[in-house]
């Protein structure tokens, strides 16, 4: 079942056509990788799923409902949530504190609420805490916990930005490059977690380069290509296409 | 004893508008030199209410809903305003609120200032020595730092951390960094309207100089030195600068260049700790 439909996206920045006439499915519980060479609208995609950009023309759909005039935050509550390539961390904060912030809840943008109920708030924040200890335990930095997150090497901050977006309670999330830059261990690490996020019912999207990984990870695999979709498939399918593996290594223009 | 009782009633005075100034610029990352022209709006709404009779309490509360809603609207163009681009519009905001101190001389007095401000009396007991006056400031000092702790130890204290760090990553994870500025703006104004009312209150005299841009300036350094972010940074700084023009009383300088002197310490100790202690006495660097 499709959890997410773009329907024929289209944006340009000045001359640039980042999107063009772009057309693809999600389906649910799945693993669905984003190939292509540098250019090719990976982060573009992104963008306008999560509302970061407005699209030119074509239509969104999460979960059939669609989303087109939606705030970023909305989209957040309604389940789509995204990594950023840079990770975008709170480096002065614990690692503790960054999930915490990304945690649901209204509270947290109420000042009357954290000065006139001291103490529902300190309840609200117990659970919190325990949430998020949680969710730090399921990427494994659980240890980390108190640690500065400027602190952390890669691998770990990489897993840190994870585990902000599951406190969102997203349903469908958008991985940016999750496995780029990681030593072999941290990278198997990434591949497992990634695999138990799809155990637990997430539906997950992840900008991938490295074929091998694809292969390790990937239910469903997209190609794109100068902003539009060149073709959307089980892995082996696109991986052993020869017309796609010659755009993806730049042998043809 | 009155002397040193003076001195600690404006050092706790001024410990509530460094509070007002820690809150935006060290915490939620909004650079405002525009903090004392709030407090002057609180000063001049407390003491024109209270000149007209109306009783104080109510003063109080209107000087203080007042200074909240127009820091509101005060900051609001740092929502569309990165960081150092807000120091002017701030800096803007401050000359424009001195101007209508001077030039509104139906409601402000004009340059010549508003004398006349009635004497506190709470239960018969008059306030006007600075010994019981720093009673009241201490309840009011006590009041404000105890919300500021409430604030910042709750999971509005830390989202204003991460909005000041990254309002993008805020954003991403589903919160409005809008409502949390106003909300964070409306408190600082507040604290601000509750710094100008018991000045007024105290002094029994304001003027426009009392609240211009050397005094938000002096706000700034005070959350400076005394150290960004935190509560005990907040008051110490203005404990540490405001005993500096007592010392320089001790020392046998012509009264004319006191002034001047008192402003070349403050920029000397400023430049000081920018370059050696950016995280002040008690705080984190900005």
């Amino acid at each position: 079942m499709a959890i997410l439909n773009v329907e024929n996206v289209s944006k340009s920045f000045g001359g640039i056509q980042a999107l063009d006439d772009c057309t693809f499915t999600v389906r649910a519980d799945e693993v669905t990788c984003v190939v292509g060479p540098n250019g090719a609208g990976k982060t573009s995609v992104f963008n306008v799923i999560t509302g970061f950009i407005k699209p030119d023309n074509g239509t969104i759909k999460f979960d059939g409902q669609i989303i087109d005039g939606l705030s970023r935050q909305s989209r957040v509550h309604l389940g789509i949530a995204r990594t950023f390539q840079n990770l975008r961390l709170f480096e002065e904060m614990s690692v503790l504190d960054n999930v915490l912030v990304c945690l649901k809840g209204r509270e947290a943008t109420n000042p009357a609420t954290a000065i006139f109920r001291p103490f529902y708030t300190s309840a609200v924040m117990k659970e919190k805490r325990e949430r998020a200890m949680a969710l730090l335990e399921e990427v494994g930095i659980a240890h980390k916990a108190n640690d500065e997150a400027s602190m952390m090497s890669y691998g770990q901050k990489k897993l840190l930005s994870i585990a902000r977006i599951l406190a969102t309670d997203a349903r469908l999330l958008l991985l940016d490059e999750p496995t780029s830059g990681l030593s072999a261990s941290a990278l198997d690490n990434m591949v497992a977690l990634i695999h138990r996020l799809r155990d637990l019912g997430k539906t997950l999207l992840v900008v991938e380069h490295n074929t091998r990984i694809v292969q390790r990870i990937a239910d469903e695999v997209l190609f794109l290509h100068r902003g539009t979709v060149l073709a959307q498939g089980r892995p082996d399918e696109i991986i052993n296409n020869k017309e796609l593996g010659r755009i993806y290594f730049g042998e043809v223009h | 004893m009155n002397f040193f009782f003076s001195f600690l009633v404006l050092a706790e005075i001024f410990a509530v508008l460094a509070l007002s100034t820690n809150l935006l610029l060290g915490v939620v990352g909004i650079f405002s030199v525009a903090q004392a022209a709030i407090m002057g709006i609180g000063a001049y709404t407390f003491a024109g209410l209270a000149i007209a009779g109306i009783p104080m309490p109510i003063a109080l509360i209107a000087a203080i809903v007042l200074c909240g809603i127009i820091n509101v609207i005060a900051s609001l163009p740092s929502l569309r305003l990165a960081g150092d681009y807000f120091i002017i519009t701030s800096f803007g905001i401050q000359l424009v609120a001195t101007a209508v101190f001077i030039n509104w001389s139906d409601v402000t007095g004009g340059a010549t200032g508003l004398s006349g401000i009635p004497i506190v009396e709470i239960f018969g007991q008059k306030f006007v020595r600075a010994g019981p006056f720093l009673i009241l400031s201490s309840i009011a000092l006590g009041v404000v730092s105890l919300s500021f702790w409430l604030l910042m130890r709750a999971p509005y204290g830390r989202l204003l951390h991460a909005i000041r760090q990254d309002e993008i990553a805020v954003v991403a994870a589903g919160h409005r960094v809008l409502l949390a500025k106003v909300g964070v703006s409306a408190v600082s104004g507040m604290y601000a309207g509750v710094a100008g009312a018991l000045y007024a209150a105290y002094i029994a005299f304001i003027d426009p100089a009392s609240f211009d841009i050397h005094v938000s300036i002096l706000a700034v350094t005070m959350v400076v030195v005394g150290g960004a972010r935190t509560l005990a940074g907040s008051i110490l700084g203005p404990l540490l600068l405001l005993a500096i023009p007592q010392l320089l009383a001790l020392i046998d300088i012509p009264s004319t260049v006191v002034g001047p002197v008192r402003q070349l310490t403050y920029g000397a100790l400023l430049i000081a700790f920018m370059l050696w202690r950016p995280q002040g006495i008690a705080g984190k660097s900005l």
